[in-house]
């Protein structure tokens, strides 16, 4: 993992550090096996609340990688471990008391190649809301995906 | 490189000889094994067809006539005098009034006829007049006094069986020659019977009978129908998808999706695709030693049947569901769990559905071999002679039935030549629902199966 030396974080939180901005994701020393073979060697980084936060690098270097971890998504490959620390809020999300299900609610991903459902665009943008009880009734859900797709220009009305 | 020109001059000369309207003999080794191999190839191919088709043509001559029965149209005065000699129509008093007492009436009503027409056979004596009538019909008169009571003393018309020789000889399996050999029919009543077919009292026409009787006993292969057979069958199918539909379903779930890769997952896997080759007498001996003698469940009862059909059934359905859940691509679960939804949910509103197809298929296909699976229901008594209907589900179920392909297995024991024609007609009706189950699996599959 090269993605980011140590310097240059330290770089870059020394640069943030002067509106000290909420730290909302740390990874500490993240290192990633796949079976025997190491993928992501200390990884350290603060993503900071209400910013966008680009991890770039050539391809197969681990950015994937590192962000699967964000969300345990790594947790559906058997051979995949995880050591390191981390956390959101300052709680590890690896800790074996932490509900998988509650953290990926909070940390969403979306993949480098589109798997949408085999079911309508609406069906698509409404299955998060709906398994989260985000809306109260058929009404307040359309609003969701409705909107949704306008901040995405998706739809016209 | 520079060599190039020095090479230039060979070329020609181990070209000189070669056209491409000439074959090498490499060249025509090849072709030839080729031609061979196609020619094997399209001769295996004729020989499948050509054994399924005779196997067709056998089943379908022998057994087509299975669904047509020879009737005799007879006028019975049901005689008061003989049915209920105290006038009161009690019920109780006609239950004792046994299947020989019905024999008379109609004997006598036949004989009425023959004399009325001025058919004239030499050689018959009176007995032998009735005798062309099976031995089903007083049992069919009396049920139908039984069920209506106020019919006694009034002349109805009946359609009435014709004994299973006379029915033969309609269906070219009785002549006159080996009438004359045979002890149940003689030639002069071969004769009588086609007096009384020209004058339109004897005929052959459908027998929806077949479907809706009960087995009957050797004496009688004219009155043998699949009635029984069929319903035991439909209450082993239901019982059948009803138990191994979900527990091949949540079996599978939790293997594919659920279990952790250890040895004893394994070994669970290695064992179930073991279970699907294990010769299906086998389930039929653990039947017999768990549900019958251990469980104390009635013997030749669907419910038996069902449960060991189920065990015999699950790991086809096990395979095919696993085999389904495998090709939903793993994208869908990431992307279901990408937005925070548990692994249950992930499977049931999303994999779930995507697999249902195969589920189905694989499932049909299941109960399709379970349908036809005889061997494992001889062993739990399924071969007994049961006339009795078994009653509605649920308690139908513990009540003695047969089943389709136990029941073509029971005619073709039988001595009669008229019970090859019933067996062979169950073969034709077995057939029928099995090709109807698949093609219901091929359309499923055809509709709604997604490619990846």
């Amino acid at each position: 993992m090269n993605m980011m030396s140590e310097t240059q974080t330290e770089a870059l939180l020394a640069n943030r550090k002067g509106n000290t901005p909420a730290i909302k994701m740390r990874g500490e020393n993240v290192d990633v096996f796949y079976g025997a073979k190491q993928a992501l060697f200390g990884v350290s980084i603060d993503i900071n609340e209400k910013e966008v936060t680009a991890l770039i690098g050539p391809s197969g270097c681990g950015k994937s990688t590192f962000l699967r971890c964000l969300n345990r998504m790594n947790d559906t490959i058997d051979i995949c471990s995880v050591k390191g620390r981390i956390t959101l809020d300052n709680e590890d999300v690896y800790d074996p008391k932490i509900d998988v299900v509650e953290l990926r609610a909070r940390v969403g991903m979306v993949f480098q190649k589109p798997n949408p459902f085999p079911k309508s665009i609406f069906e698509n943008v409404a299955y998060g809301p709906r398994i989260h009880g985000l809306a109260k009734g058929k009404a307040a859900l359309e609003e969701i995906v409705v909107n949704s797709l306008q901040k995405q220009a998706c739809s016209r009305r | 490189m520079t060599d190039i020109s020095s090479l230039a001059p060979s070329a020609p000369t181990t070209s000189a000889g070669r056209s491409l309207y000439v074959r090498s003999d490499q060249a025509r080794r090849r072709q030839t094994a080729e031609t061979r191999f196609r020619m094997i190839g399209f001769i295996a191919v004729m020989i499948g067809i050509l054994a399924v088709a005779g196997l067709l043509t056998s089943i379908v001559f022998n057994g087509v006539s299975s669904f047509q029965q020879t009737y005799v149209k007879l006028d019975i005065y049901l005689d008061p005098a003989k049915l209920d000699k105290k006038g009161d129509r009690d019920i109780e008093a006609l239950n004792k009034v046994t299947t020989f007492a019905y024999v008379p009436l109609i004997e006598a009503s036949l004989r009425k006829l023959v004399e009325d027409r001025g058919i004239v056979v030499e050689g018959l004596n009176p007995k032998k007049i009735g005798d062309i009538i099976s031995k089903e019909a007083p049992a069919d008169l009396r049920r139908y006094v039984l069920a209506d009571p106020s019919k006694i003393g009034e002349t109805i018309e009946f359609r009435l069986l014709a004994s299973g020789r006379i029915d033969g000889y309609y269906k070219g399996r009785v002549t006159m020659e080996s009438a004359a050999l045979d002890r149940n029919i003689s030639p002069q009543q071969l004769q009588l019977a086609d007096q009384l077919a020209k004058a339109g009292v004897l005929e052959t026409r459908f027998n929806p009978s077949f479907f809706t009787a009960p087995d009957a006993s050797d004496t009688r292969p004219e009155a043998a129908g699949l009635g029984v057979a069929i319903i035991g069958s439909a209450y082993m199918m239901l019982l059948v998808l009803c138990l191994s539909l979900p527990i091949g379903v949540a079996a599978s779930i939790y293997l594919e999706e659920f279990a952790p890769q250890n040895k004893w997952t394994d070994l669970i896997e290695v064992n179930i695709a073991n279970l699907a080759a294990v010769p299906s007498i086998v389930f039929g001996i653990l039947g017999l030693a768990i549900f019958i003698n251990y469980a104390g469940l009635p013997r030749s009862a669907p419910i038996v049947g069902g449960l060991v059909l189920t065990l015999m059934t699950l790991p086809t359905i096990i395979i095919a569901t696993r085999a389904a859940l495998k090709a939903v691509p793993p994208s869908i679960r990431d992307a279901a769990l990408g937005v925070g939804a548990s692994k249950m949910q992930a499977i049931f509103h999303h994999v779930l559905p995507l697999a249902a197809p195969g589920i189905l298929t694989g499932t049909i296909i299941g109960l399709a071999q379970a349908l036809g699976e005889t061997a494992p229901l001889l062993l739990i008594g399924m071969v007994a002679f049961v006339r009795e209907y078994p009653g509605l589900p649920p308690e139908g179920i513990f009540d003695p039935a047969s089943a389709l392909p136990v029941q073509v297995y029971n005619w073709t024991q039988r001595g009669d030549p008229a019970f090859v024609e019933r067996a062979s007609g169950a073969i034709i009706v077995l057939l029928v629902f099995l090709l109807f189950m698949n093609a219901i699996a091929i359309l499923l599959r055809r509709r709604f199966e997604r490619r990846w």
